[in-house]
């Protein structure tokens, strides 16, 4: 899907916990999630903090699509 | 080294029969080169003969591909090749998916070597490319002279029985055709021998290709984040409550894209899963978790982020095969540009 999207010209932050298969599959922006069944969340915080939290790694794939990766062949990983 | 014998493979456009009006013609086989074949009979001149050019109308092929290309293999089986070479196809669709089919057939049930040459985009290309070699062309047959150049180089290389390194050196799609597996030697003594000769330098054939993926230029950003309209895309399955178009939990060939007008989060009792790949307690406890609408609304406001697109793209991506999320993805890409979408984030389980 990244990159069917991509080639359409549409940047993609992947966000997963498989970092590896999203490289493999050729995803150049990845970001870690936090567990594969809550991506984004941390059911261990408050429910306020869980949304300060999902912020942080929001901003981090922000980030990740603002930049263009200096290499056309490797993948930016976001542990 | 004897002169190889050669057969050819080409449409009835090739063939001279003619265009549309005769691609629904039957097998016809010229004991001479034909077409492309003329060049490339020249080129070839030091390695082998042209003996057979078998010439099929494309329609007749692309409406029976298997059982077509089953009577092709019998009729070239009978010329007892050395070399088979299809097209070149360059972008034409049912020409190419013939050219793929019958190269990846002879490959594999004839054992000799056999080469095409297709555009990235050719359905042929993507559907046989790791089943035999397919050369890469751009879309226009303008460039027929150099790729039939190109076809022959490689061709005299198999023929010679010369070491083929890997797809990006040697410009062909894919893997190439599928490594033959000596099942008499069990898999542990294979894995040892491959490792050993690894660790000593020495040349060794994988027994498991990992898919050759083509590389597409890094598309950016072309203006600030706070003013991109982003979307959200997600192949871990979340749907509205009821799952109102049955969105199947595995092997989804669907994806929908579901309101967020006026929602500020996801409440959990608006929605629920279905994907049969994780555990999705901590999701349909909190929707945000996977779609995170009440982060992204909340950077919206702070005007980190243009604009949020007001639905977002979901499937569930569970044993879906590459072919079909690619067409999945390229739906979806195609609703995104649409709605003039500048990037998107998408969520992975």
């Amino acid at each position: 899907m990244t990159k069917e999207l991509e080639r359409a010209g549409l940047p993609v932050a992947h966000i997963t916990n498989l970092t590896k298969i999203a490289e493999g599959i050729g995803s150049k922006r990845i970001l870690r999630g936090n567990s594969v069944v809550h991506v984004l969340g941390n059911p261990s915080l408050t429910r306020d903090m869980e949304v300060d939290y999902r912020e942080t790694m929001l901003i981090k794939a922000l980030e990740l699509l603002a930049d263009k990766p200096d290499d056309e062949t490797s993948s930016v990983i976001y542990e | 080294m004897d002169k190889c014998r050669i057969v050819h493979y080409i449409n009835q456009f090739y063939g001279g029969y003619g265009g549309e009006d005769t691609a629904d013609m039957g097998i016809e086989v010229k004991e001479t080169p034909v077409g492309p074949g003329g060049p490339l009979g020249k080129l070839l001149a030091d390695t082998g003969d042209i003996v057979a050019t078998v010439i099929c109308g494309d329609n007749h092929v692309a409406e029976n591909i298997e059982g077509v290309t089953d009577e092709l293999l019998t009729i070239i089986e009978r010329y007892k090749p050395d070399l088979f070479i299809a097209g070149p196809g360059f972008n034409a669709g049912r020409y190419g998916l013939a050219c793929g089919a019958i190269t990846a057939k002879v490959c594999e049930r004839l054992k000799i070597p056999a080469v095409t040459a297709l555009y990235v985009e050719n359905p042929g290309t993507e559907l046989y490319q790791n089943r035999c070699y397919i050369l890469k062309t751009n879309d226009n047959a303008r460039e027929m002279k150099k790729v039939v150049e190109a076809v022959a180089v490689f061709a005299r290389r198999l023929a010679n029985g010369e070491e083929i390194g890997k797809g990006d050196a040697e410009n062909y799609h894919g893997a190439g055709p599928a490594p033959v597996i000596d099942y008499t030697t069990p898999a542990a003594k294979r894995g040892i021998d491959m490792l050993l000769s690894k660790l000593r330098k020495e040349p060794f054939k994988t027994e498991v290709v990992m898919p050759a993926h083509e590389a597409i230029p890094i598309p950016t950003i072309q203006k600030p984040i706070s003013e991109v309209l982003l979307a959200i895309v997600t192949d871990g399955g979340l749907v509205p409550k009821g799952n109102p178009d049955k969105m199947v939990p595995v092997n989804s060939t669907m994806y929908k894209s579901y309101s967020l007008e006026g929602k500020n989060n996801l409440e959990a009792s608006d929605y629920e899963v279905s994907h049969q790949g994780y555990n999705n307690a901590f999701v349909l406890q909190d929707p945000n978790r996977l779609v995170p609408i009440d982060a992204a609304r909340r950077l919206v406001e702070k005007g980190k982020i243009g604009k949020l697109l007001d639905r977002y793209y979901t499937t569930a991506g569970v044993m879906t095969p590459m072919s079909v999320g690619k067409e999945i993805g390229r739906g979806i890409a195609g609703e995104l540009k649409e709605a003039g979408v500048d990037a998107v984030l998408l969520v992975s389980t």
